[in-house]
C-alpha cells in the first residue's frame, strides 16, 4: 500500500514537473540573450527561458482574465504598495511577459510606470502573446537595467517604487546584485520610496543578497519563501507590525479592487532574519553571483 | 659556466618572462570585462570592446617592440618595459571607477545605445597603453634569443607558444577561480606583483650571465 502511494506521488510529481500534456507551444526561438518558449495551457500562457537544459517560468498571463496575476511572486511584488499606496512613478526592471508592469499600470492609472528590459525580443513576445500594450502611462526602455538606472541617477530622476525582477531563471546578471547597484537604486528613490526585489531563498546567493540589501537599506520586509522571496527595502527606519500591514492591505484593496487579495500578500509576511547577518556582501569588484546561485543553502 | 648552459639559462629566463606576460595580458583582459560591466552592461559588446582593445594593443606592441629591440637589444630595456606596465596595472584600482564614470557621463548617460562606444572608449583609456607595453615583450624576447641562435624561426615559435600557453592559463584561472575568490582590484595588484617579480629577476640574472660570457671570451 505504502509503495503504491509512493508510486502515485511520484507519478503526480512527474506530471507537475513536466509541462502539462494539454499545453501547446505558441512560440519557440532563440534571442540574443535567451532561448525562449511560449506555451499555452487552457487560457494560461507561460513565458519560459531555458538555461542549461532547465526551463524557468518567467511570466504567466490568463488571456481570459489578464488582470489576474497568475504567478504567486508577482502578487507578492505588490507588497511595495503597502509602503507607497499612492505612487506617482514606478520603475520595473525586467519586463518578462509584461504582466507585472501591465497590471500595475492598470490599477494605478495615475502613476507613470516605466519598465526596463534588456532583450528586444522579449518586448515583442510580450506584445504578441501576453496582451502587453505600452503607451499611455506605461513605457518600456530597451536597455541594460544597470546602465539605465545609472543614467537615471545622472538625470536626478526619482521613483516611488523600484521593482527588481531581472534576476529570474538560470542566469543572474551579477551587476544587478551589488552594493553599488543598490546604492544607485537608493539614489533614484523619491522620499518615502521603496525598492522591491524578487529573490530566491534556496541558494547561497540569497544570504549574500540579503546582507547586501541590509548594508544599503535601513528597513526590510520579506514576503513569501520556499522559492520566491520578495524583499521590500526602505532607506529609512520604518516599523510596522503585521497588524498595521494588514490594515494597509485592506485599505489598498478597498480603493484599488485588485483581482487578488492584498491581505493574502500580508499573510505571507515573514519577519524572521533567515540569513547570517555577518559575512561577505556582493560588490562590483567581487560578486560571484552565478556560482552562489548554483549552491543550495541547506 | 659552459657556453651552452648559459644559453640554456637565458632561454629559461626568457621563457619565464614571456609566460608570465602572456598570463598577465589575458588575466587582465578577463578582469577588464568585470571592470566595465557595472557601467556599460554585461552585453557582448563589452567583451567585443575589451577583446578589440587588447588585440589592438598587441598589434601596436608587436610592431613597436620589434623596432625597439632592433635599436636597443639589451635585456635591461625589456625589464624596464615590464616594470612600467606593472606600475600602470598596479594603479588601475585607483582610477578605473573614475575613468568609467567620466566616460559614462560623456558618452552614455544622455545617449541611448551610447554604451557600445562608451565601453570601447573606457577599455581604450584603461588598457591600451599598459597592454601595448606587455605586447612589446614577445618580439623583444625573440630578438634577445636570436642573437644566440641560428634558428630564429624555431626560437620565435617556441617563445610565442609559451607566451600563448601563459595566456590560456591566465585566462582560465582568472575566469574559473580568481574572480570567485578575490576582488578584481586584488587580482590586478597580484598580477602587477608577479610582473615586477619576473622583471626584476630577469634584470638581475640575465646581464650577469652575459658579462660572465664576455669575461671568458676576452
Amino acid at each position: 500500500m505504502k509503495k503504491q502511494i509512493a508510486f502515485l506521488l511520484a507519478v503526480g510529481l512527474f506530471l507537475v514537473g513536466k509541462e502539462s500534456p494539454c499545453s501547446r507551444t505558441l512560440y519557440e526561438g532563440q534571442s540574443l540573450y535567451h532561448y525562449i518558449r511560449v506555451e499555452e495551457s487552457g487560457t494560461v500562457r507561460t513565458l519560459r527561458f531555458r538555461q542549461k537544459g532547465i526551463s524557468y517560468d518567467e511570466s504567466k498571463v490568463d488571456t481570459a482574465e489578464p488582470m489576474r496575476l497568475v504567478m504567486r511572486y508577482s502578487r507578492l511584488m505588490f507588497a511595495g504598495f503597502l509602503f507607497v499606496p499612492e505612487p506617482k512613478r514606478v520603475l520595473v526592471v525586467g519586463l518578462g511577459g509584461g504582466t507585472l508592469s501591465g497590471v500595475i499600470s492598470h490599477y494605478f492609472p495615475k502613476a507613470k510606470v516605466d519598465s526596463v528590459e534588456l532583450d528586444p525580443e522579449v518586448l515583442k513576445i510580450a506584445k504578441n502573446y501576453f496582451l502587453f500594450r505600452d503607451g499611455g502611462n506605461l513605457r518600456v526602455y530597451i536597455r541594460d537595467g544597470r546602465v539605465h538606472i545609472k543614467s537615471l541617477v545622472r538625470r536626478k530622476a526619482k521613483y516611488d517604487i523600484i521593482m527588481l525582477d531581472a534576476f529570474r531563471g538560470g542566469y543572474i546578471p551579477y551587476h544587478l546584485t551589488t552594493k553599488e547597484f543598490l546604492q544607485e537604486c537608493r539614489n533614484i528613490l523619491a522620499p518615502g520610496g521603496v525598492v522591491v526585489a524578487n529573490l530566491w531563498d534556496t541558494s547561497r546567493l540569497y544570504e549574500y543578497q540579503r546582507r547586501t540589501f541590509a548594508r544599503v537599506f535601513e528597513s526590510h520586509y520579506a514576503f513569501g519563501g520556499g522559492g520566491n522571496k520578495i524583499l521590500a527595502a526602505i532607506p529609512r527606519k520604518v516599523k510596522l507590525s503585521k497588524k498595521e500591514l494588514s490594515n494597509r492591505a485592506k485599505e489598498l484593496q478597498k480603493k484599488r479592487e485588485f483581482s487578488f487579495q492584498m491581505t493574502m500578500v500580508v499573510e505571507e509576511y515573514d519577519p524572521r532574519i533567515d540569513y547570517p547577518t555577518r559575512g561577505q556582501i556582493l560588490v562590483d569588484g567581487h560578486a560571484p553571483a552565478n556560482v552562489l546561485r548554483s549552491q543550495p543553502l541547506r | 659556466m659552459a657556453e651552452d648552459s648559459i644559453a640554456k639559462m637565458r632561454s629559461i629566463l626568457l621563457v619565464m618572462l614571456v609566460f608570465v606576460c602572456g598570463w598577465a595580458i589575458l588575466s587582465i583582459e578577463i578582469l577588464g570585462g568585470r571592470i566595465l560591466t557595472p557601467f556599460f552592461g554585461s552585453d557582448v559588446y563589452v567583451w567585443g570592446s575589451v577583446i578589440g582593445v587588447f588585440l589592438m594593443s598587441l598589434a601596436i606592441g608587436y610592431f613597436l617592440g620589434g623596432k625597439l629591440s632592433k635599436r636597443f637589444p639589451k635585456p635591461g630595456y625589456l625589464s624596464a618595459l615590464i616594470l612600467v606596465a606593472a606600475a600602470m596595472v598596479a594603479v588601475l584600482p585607483l582610477f578605473h571607477v573614475k575613468v568609467n564614470n567620466v566616460v559614462f557621463d560623456v558618452m552614455v548617460a544622455e545617449t541611448l545605445g551610447g554604451e557600445r562606444w562608451g565601453s570601447l572608449m573606457a577599455a581604450t583609456v584603461l588598457f591600451l597603453v599598459p597592454m601595448t607595453l606587455l605586447g612589446m615583450v614577445s618580439p623583444y624576447a625573440v630578438q634577445l634569443a636570436a642573437t644566440e641562435l641560428v634558428s630564429v624561426g624555431e626560437k620565435a615559435g617556441m617563445l610565442y607558444a609559451v607566451s600563448t600557453i601563459g595566456s590560456v592559463l591566465g585566462c582560465l584561472m582568472t575566469s574559473f577561480y580568481f574572480i570567485l575568490w578575490w576582488h578584481t582590484d586584488r587580482i590586478l595588484l597580484q598580477t602587477a606583483g608577479l610582473l615586477v617579480f619576473v622583471a626584476l629577476m630577469f634584470a638581475g640574472l640575465y646581464p650577469r650571465m652575459a658579462s660572465e660570457e664576455k669575461g671568458r671570451d676576452g
